[in-house]
């Protein structure tokens, strides 16, 4: 029994490690849309994390984040870890809730149910997260001021005109984008991936 | 694909020789008294450091300047934005509709020195200290987190393992993205429609191998008798040394200076 505990943590650490270093390799690959101002990058790093998650539950996804935001930050210190921190409180959310009602049900559907979940969590985390920290933060620490901030979302839409509206128009459609799009891939995978799920969980048991 | 992935510059310097501890909280201190830095005193005070650090880093100047290269153009954008859209007394050029002002200019100037200050001696850090070392200091300085549970020592065998498989995996990226290119996928359409579409035959193979070496490797581990954190030995002890406190003291001595010409200018 002793020895089958030890076993377990093994694998795990390995399985969150490699998960890590493919999360990290695909947030390299991170590209902007037009439509929306130049900081808001777009990349599916999420998508692996969300993987590691249903095969291992949503604390392994948490230290996946985690990992993957601290190895950025150690290896290319763009924004001061500013974009990192909310990559990992915005990605956390979405991982929280999708984890959870998965763990309750291990079906394409409890999938399904957790990604949608998951992806208005992220939203509304990312709402608050944006106006009560981390444009504040972003204003405090590099030459933008809010004004800049603000005008080069107004250059993409004209009703950006203040922060409510720069989250209102900009914040919110983007993370309702990149997670519907994660969780669209998401689901798109499931039935190719799924047997390992239940293969890591049966072995866990 | 081309991650760089640890710039490590090998070398004997004071830096090189220093902890990786040390290095570490530096860092995070440098980057709060940077910060701190409001007048133009200030700034030179932390040039004059920056230059000292880097001269005895002996990293070479040109290898500080290419970590500066993706940020040229936040500081152009920084630079046009403050100079053309500042509003302040001294009027010193008027063009049509835009006003360039004498604050405007030195704002953007100080703007322009935090940035250059803060990403140069960043790179400091990673270019004197190898990951494993970095993790390892990492692991050391989280280490009292463990007490309320943090597990400190499976996070730094994490980061190990993945900085150590990244560049495997991007060239399995590369291996599979050009094996489904031989079947014909499109990686290189605009459309985010596509784009989606093209990632999905490349990350399934992805996932799939990555399981697989992961459960190799625990099996090696497994067969080394690898038990976590608790009585492990280390094949590299972290001490410190004489360079740390002559480090730590110069650090010392530039924060002071720093707070003073908060004070006196």
């Amino acid at each position: 029994m002793q020895k089958n505990n030890r076993n377990k943590s093994v694998f795990y650490i390995t399985r969150v490690a490699c998960l890590s270093a493919i999360a990290i390799i695909v947030m390299f690959l991170e590209f902007t849309l037009p439509i929306f101002p130049g900081f808001y990058k777009l990349d599916f790093s999420t998508f692996p994390i969300i993987i590691g998650t249903f095969a291992m539950g949503p604390i392994a996804g948490v230290t996946i984040q985690f990992i993957k935001d601290l190895v950025h930050l150690l290896v290319s210190n763009q924004s001061m870890g500013i974009g990192l921190m909310a990559d990992f409180a915005i990605g956390s959310a979405y991982i929280l809730s999708a984890g959870i009602i998965y763990k309750r049900l291990h079906t394409k559907k409890g999938a399904l149910l957790g990604c949608i979940a998951g992806t208005f969590a992220a939203t509304i985390v990312g709402a608050f997260f944006n106006y009560y920290v981390l444009i504040p933060l972003y204003v405090l620490l590099t030459p933008y001021s809010l004004e800049d901030i603000i005008s080069m979302g107004t250059k993409v839409t004209g009703s950006i005109k203040d922060l409510k509206t720069l989250i209102m128009f900009a914040t919110v459609p983007f993370n309702l984008l990149k997670f519907g799009v994660i969780s669209l891939l998401t689901m798109l995978t499931y039935k190719k991936v799924s047997p390992f799920f239940k293969m890591i969980r049966k072995e866990s048991k | 694909m081309n991650i760089s992935i640890g710039q490590y510059v090998p070398g004997e310097s004071i830096f090189h020789r220093s902890d990786p501890r040390t290095k570490l909280t530096m860092t995070f201190a440098y980057m709060v008294i940077v910060l701190l830095i409001n007048n133009f005193v200030g700034y030179a005070i932390a040039m004059f450091f920056l230059i000292l650090a880097i001269v005895s880093s002996r990293v070479g100047i040109r290898m500080v300047l290419r970590s500066l290269r993706p940020i040229v153009f936040l500081i152009i954008f920084t630079v046009i934005l403050n100079i053309f859209l500042y509003q302040g007394e001294t009027l010193l050029l008027s063009i049509g509709f835009i006003d360039i002002y004498k604050e405007g200019i030195l704002f953007s100037i100080q703007m322009i020195l935090r940035i250059l200050l803060l990403v140069a001696g960043a790179s400091l850090l990673t270019y004197t200290t190898t990951s494993i070392m970095l993790t390892d200091g990492l692991e050391r300085i989280m280490s009292p987190l463990s007490v309320i549970g943090f597990p400190a020592h499976d996070i730094a065998m994490m980061i190990s393992i993945a900085l150590r498989f990244i560049p495997t995996f991007a060239e399995e990226t590369e291996r599979i993205m050009r094996a489904q290119a031989s079947r014909g996928a499109d990686f290189d359409s605009k459309k985010l429609r596509e784009k989606i579409r093209s990632f999905i035959p490349v990350l399934v193979p992805l996932f799939i191998g990555a399981f697989r070496r992961a459960t190799d490797l625990a099996t090696a581990m497994e067969a080394r008798c690898y038990r976590g954190g608790k009585n492990r030995t280390r094949y590299r002890v972290l001490q410190f040394s004489k360079a740390d406190i002559v480090l730590t003291s110069f650090f010392i001595v530039f924060g002071v200076l720093v707070i003073l010409s908060r004070i006196f200018f």
